[in-house]
């Protein structure tokens, strides 16, 4: 147990000291930001690593559904629309492609297991 | 801007499955969880990996202190534990001559720390991938003074190896890194120092990719190839110098693998054909608790803190007696000229010390020192301190005899490997 508290507030701290320099890094524009994406990446990708594979599975799945909606807010905002129905289409087309990207991670997983 | 969105979602949902994965492992670490951390502190600037160093030890230390109160049995040993930190804190603001000490003892390990650290700054050579002229720049060390020198000296061998690693990665060096015939003019009495920087180099260097679930082969690896390459730069006078610097970078900036390294010593030294090592390791590690960033912290960084982490933290009786050594050398080397301070430690805990490895550790002191500053005022002034009447049997038995006792040993002394030959748990100086 002694051990677990201990991981836990090193996580804890770890992640405060991180997110400093993160908000360092994000204050300053282009070159911070590049190192801020960088270092999420990293954590990110170690913490992935170590996970089990059953939990990586459930990991990747909703890491697709969330990539999957960044994408779909990004093309929201960033595109010109002549008609709301384009808006709409363009919108469902996205949250389906995510959709698909789901269900493929989820069947990764049924075909390794 | 959606690179970065999609970078901070990820790290969000990374983080939120990894603390998932702790609720459903009650009792285990989780190795995402530990990952997680492992890799922020990799992706720190430094002063932010020094505070999150320092705030790792201070949590520790409350886990203790509140593992400590939920006992009964153990109260007593908790409210000794405030009482000392209430004491040490208040010392520190003591605006009388033990606060004076106290608070010099904190500026002195303060300046050794960033003599070594930003030796840059000092020197002005250039960051790597040049390669500088090391000789001009030990000539420019000297010029800070005999003592900064020292520390600068360690700074400069650390950035001249650390470049030159580069460039053995890249393809490789035509001479070893302190065996170049190129060198051969340098002073001697730089060369204990510059290895120790060549040791502190060559160990970031193969400290850093190891995680704490490394493997034991990955750890035993490690150790292995560090051996290997201190023999391979290292003038065979000065190995010693070198090995020690595993044991302080370990603790210094990668505590969580000292368990891992120290498991995988005795296996390590096996096959690397050096019998010394967990010994130099201890004592390497024994120098860091001197040094680690929680040790600056105010009226909590005292060297009766590292004393009781020395004994906590070391697993058997060899490392235990090597680290104690260790923190002893490291405490004589930075406050030598200011013999007060270690006089006002005796007072304070004297007692406690006396028989234990700290007169090997305070009599290797005298004994480098001996060698790297020859004729220094210092030493006499060391060894001839008169403290207070309540103070003089102690000062004469741990530090004046085993001192002048390491000294003539220097003097007589023809390698630098004699100089540590008080590491040895029965030493003459014990």
């Amino acid at each position: 147990m002694r051990k677990v508290t201990e991981s836990l507030f090193r996580f804890g701290w770890a992640m405060t000291t991180f997110g400093l320099q993160q908000a360092l890094h994000l204050a300053a524009p282009r070159r911070g930001w590049d190192e801020a994406e960088r270092g999420f990446d990293a954590i990110a990708a170690a913490a992935a690593k170590e996970m089990d594979e059953a939990l990586r599975t459930y990991y990747r799945a909703g890491d697709r559904l969330q990539a999957g909606l960044v994408d779909t807010a990004s093309r929201l905002f960033s595109s010109r629309w002549s008609e709301p129905g384009e808006l709409m289409n363009e919108t469902w087309e996205s949250l389906d492609r995510t959709r698909a990207r789901v269900q493929e991670a989820l069947a990764e997983e049924e075909a390794g297991g | 801007m959606y690179e970065l969105t999609r970078s901070l979602a990820r790290f969000a949902w990374t983080t939120s499955v990894a603390g998932a994965e702790q609720l459903l492992r009650p009792g285990r670490v989780a190795p995402a969880l530990e990952a997680a951390t492992w890799a922020s502190w990799g992706e720190l600037e430094e002063m932010l990996q020094l505070a999150y160093l320092a705030g790792c030890d201070l949590q520790d230390d409350g886990l203790e202190l509140a593992a400590d109160v939920l006992r009964p049995w153990h109260w007593r040993r908790a409210a000794e534990r405030l009482a000392r930190r209430s004491l040490d804190a208040a010392r520190f603001v003591d605006p009388s001559a033990g606060g004076t000490l106290a608070r010099r003892e904190w500026r002195n390990k303060f300046d050794v720390f960033w003599r070594v650290k930003g030796v840059r700054r000092d020197l002005g050579h250039p960051p790597p991938p040049a390669r500088f002229d090391l000789a001009e720049y030990v000539e420019r060390a000297y010029g800070l003074g005999a003592f900064p020198a020292l520390w600068a000296i360690e700074g400069l061998g650390h950035d001249y190896a650390a470049t030159l690693l580069d460039e053995l990665d890249a393809g490789g060096l035509p001479a070893g890194i302190l065996t170049d015939p190129a060198l051969a003019g340098l002073p001697a009495s730089s060369a204990p120092m510059l290895h120790g920087g060549l040791g502190l180099a060559l160990a970031e260097r193969l400290l850093r990719p190891l995680t704490p679930r490394s493997s034991a082969a990955e750890f035993r690896g490690a150790l292995r190839r560090f051996v290997e390459l201190c023999r391979a730069h290292s003038r065979p006078a000065h190995l010693i110098s070198a090995l020690e610097s595993f044991g302080l970078e370990a603790r210094c900036f990668f505590a969580q693998l000292v368990p891992g390294l120290e498991r995988e010593l005795e296996a390590a030294a096996g096959e690397a054909g050096e019998g010394r090592l967990a010994a130099i390791f201890w004592h390497g590690v024994g120098r860091a608790l001197y040094f680690i960033p929680v040790q600056f912290v105010p009226g909590w960084g005292t060297v009766g803190n590292a004393v009781a982490m020395a004994q906590r933290e070391a697993p058997h009786e060899l490392a235990r007696h090597n680290a104690l050594a260790g923190l002893a050398y490291a405490f004589a080397m930075v406050n030598m000229s200011q013999p007060r301070i270690l006089e006002a430690l005796l007072r304070d805990r004297g007692e406690t010390l006396r028989g234990t490895a700290w007169s090997d550790g305070l009599a290797a002191a005298v004994q480098v020192r001996g060698r790297i500053t020859p004729g220094a005022p210092v030493l006499a002034g060391f060894l001839d301190h008169r403290p207070r009447p309540d103070v003089e049997a102690l000062w004469d038995e741990m530090v004046r005899r085993p001192g002048r006792r390491a000294l003539a040993g220097a003097l007589q002394a023809s390698t630098g490997d004699l100089l540590y030959a008080v590491l040895e748990p029965a030493g003459e100086a014990a």
